[in-house]
């Protein structure tokens, strides 16, 4: 059952120098229960595609555009604005990446849990509380009743971020959106609320939306992976699939310049040459085309169309690039 | 907390003596003999020289300044040397009209300043922002005199709506609410005027700072209601800088009212000052210059704590 569907999704802005597409033509699918990863560097649109879902992208300067953006056989982009506030932090929620500044810093935790609780399930007095001290401990905050009254500042990075996920998973949504919400976490305390994640959502069967330029972390998560370049998803696949056989120049790029641990071969990391393309220039061909190590001549003649790899997994490149990822 | 507040009362007398300390130098290196001034030039040199006695005036600098604050240790601020009231008294019939000018002014202040400042935040660029940031601009250039006389001009003179004078007259205080409270109206728009322009900016600007934050993201991703959003999570912390400032303007504001007061003949503590100066009454100068002092760093302190109040990361 999909819960998601995206078709065609287009977010710019408008800056002084022309409009930045910041997010041109983004098409998936997410089902009930799904992980999914959305990987790519910084500026690839990632955010922006989480931030466009949400509606939460300032309008103006932003502008959203699709031709489906459906979310439990509802279009998202003809709901008012107050339908929207009933669906977010209820039914779609979202942690974000920096938890020292994603909480209010003069109110305190308590008030930031019932706030929303208050909001969305009507609730109030005693069973508020009682409903916000069950959910602190869920996420595994310990002595919670006495932390409601605490404010942000006297928690670590990683209870800050735990507050997060209690307050996003308050109403227990069907959509949770993660944006790195990892990545300014050290190591064990990332894999201690990876895991924390995966629990819950396993748990309730939410589908999540897990971003993060981070391979790793999303090769231990999710289910599917998309990876993002220059506002587009360029490959696409089931996680095994598509470590496996990684089939865009891109994701081959991405992936050699990641260190591994598993101890599969001795190799040098390989940076991605050059910057990513300009955003407000129209982009005719490949847009990987000018960084790319592995383009064949076809390249700089016709842009690259979705190819499809079996089992789900797909990459718009022109290249052939199954030989190479055995070697890997 | 506690501790931190102990502290800041410790400074307080020593800023105190050096407040005495300099008021006394100046008060005796202006030129002009308060004795010439009160008995005029005719009198006879007995007259002077009594009242240069009676008001240690033939002693030694040191020896005046020292009989002087050794009375005021005991609470007595001594007597003036025109009016022949003792100046603890003229301070009790002065002080609560200038509190209750200054507290109009900054009422004046915040209730412009809170909106206008939210507002233009929330609408930056648009033209209810320009003409805020117009109206700040006014606020800092036209003096609060020319804004009195201005002011006079129009809702007094013109459309007749409100009184010029009548702060603390007899007449005022018998009558009713409106009768009582009108004549403020006009004297307080003048006053607040800076403080206004200067509340207003900066409200302005944290509410702006405080908008981009990350966690009015996270505000909004929680679906909360646009009011509760600004309100609860942009305004109590855009209100930090905002409440200490307007406790320091507010003790400022009792000290520099001397204009309006004297423009709007209100017997407070301003044109009080200005008199005594006038005359050289010493002991007012000095008296005043005190009770003035000892507000200013009482408000000083009051918004250090507030700031902890409001701000919870602040621990003293």
């Amino acid at each position: 059952m999909t819960l998601l569907r995206v078709r065609n999704l287009r977010t710019r802005f408008a800056t002084d120098r022309g409009d930045v597409r910041a997010v041109n033509g983004v098409s998936f699918d997410l089902a009930e229960g799904e992980i999914l990863g959305l990987v790519g560097e910084s500026g690839s649109g990632k955010s922006v595609t989480a931030m466009s879902i949400m509606r939460l992208v300032p309008e103006p300067p932003g502008h959203v555009a699709a031709d489906s953006l459906a979310f439990d056989g509802r279009e998202l982009l003809q709901l008012s604005e107050a339908q929207m506030r009933e669906e977010r932090g209820s039914s779609m929620a979202m942690v974000f990446q920096d938890p020292m500044r994603s909480l209010n810093p003069v109110l305190t935790i308590g008030r930031q849990i019932l706030e929303v609780l208050r909001r969305h399930q009507k609730l109030d007095g005693p069973a508020a509380k009682r409903r916000a001290i069950e959910l602190l401990e869920t996420v595994g905050i310990p002595s919670a009743e006495k932390r409601l009254g605490a404010y942000p500042h006297q928690f670590s990075g990683g209870m800050r971020q735990r507050v997060m996920i209690a307050i996003a998973l308050s109403c227990n949504p069907r959509l949770l959106i993660a944006d790195e919400a990892t990545t300014a976490l050290d190591v064990t305390i990332q894999a201690q609320i990876i895991d924390l994640v995966k629990r819950l959502t396993r748990e309730r069967g939410t589908s999540v939306i897990w971003i993060s330029h981070d391979l790793g972390v999303v090769a231990g998560l999710c289910d599917r992976v998309n990876v993002m370049y220059a506002g587009n998803v360029v490959e696409s696949g089931p996680i095994r699939e598509l470590f496996h056989r990684p089939s865009h120049g891109y994701t081959l790029g991405l992936m050699g310049s990641t260190p591994r641990v598993d101890g599969v071969g001795v190799r040098r990391l390989t940076p991605i040459e050059g910057v990513p393309p300009n955003l407000i220039e129209p982009i005719k061909l490949c847009p990987f085309l000018p960084r790319c190590r592995v383009s064949v001549p076809a390249c700089q003649a016709t842009p690259p169309e979705r190819r499809d790899l079996g089992g789900g997994h797909w990459a718009a490149c022109l290249a052939d690039l199954a030989p190479r990822s055995v070697a890997r | 907390m506690w501790s931190y507040l102990g502290r800041r009362l410790i400074q307080v007398p020593l800023v105190l003596l050096v407040v005495s300390l300099m008021t006394f130098a100046i008060t005796r290196a202006t030129p002009g003999d308060p004795v010439t001034i009160m008995l005029g030039m005719q009198t006879s040199p007995e007259a002077a020289k009594a009242m240069r006695e009676e008001f240690n005036l033939d002693r030694s600098l040191p020896e005046q300044y020292g009989l002087w604050i050794a009375k005021v240790l005991t609470g007595d601020l001594g007597r003036s040397m025109r009016l022949n009231d003792r100046v603890t008294t003229l301070i009790a019939e002065r002080l609560p009209i200038s509190l209750q000018l200054a507290s109009a002014g900054m009422l004046f202040a915040l209730l412009v300043s809170i909106p206008l400042g939210v507002i233009a935040a929330l609408r930056r660029n648009s033209w209810i922002d320009y003409l805020c940031t117009g109206y700040t601009v006014l606020g800092f250039a036209v003096p609060n005199f020319g804004l009195a006389l201005i002011l006079i001009y129009v809702f007094s003179i013109r459309l007749d709506w409100l009184p010029i004078t009548g702060i603390g007259s007899s007449e005022a205080e018998a009558g009713g609410f409106w009768k009582h409270y009108s004549p403020f109206i006009i004297p307080a728009i003048a006053l607040g005027s800076l403080q206004t322009a200067m509340l207003t900016r900066l409200l302005r600007s944290s509410m702006i700072d405080v908008l981009s934050q990350d966690y009015m993201r996270t505000a909004r991703a929680k679906g909360l209601l646009p009011a509760n959003i600004v309100i609860i999570h942009a305004l109590k912390n855009a209100m930090i800088p905002f409440v200490t400032m307007a406790a320091v303007q507010f003790g400022y504001m009792i000290g520099v009212q001397v204009t309006i007061e004297y423009i709007f003949a209100v017997p407070g503590m301003g044109s009080a000052v200005l008199n005594a100066v006038i005359n050289r009454d010493f002991p007012v100068i000095q008296g005043f210059t005190l009770v003035i002092a000892v507000f200013f760093l009482v408000m000083n302190i009051l918004a250090d704590m507030m700031y902890a109040l409001l701000d919870p990361r602040i621990r003293y």
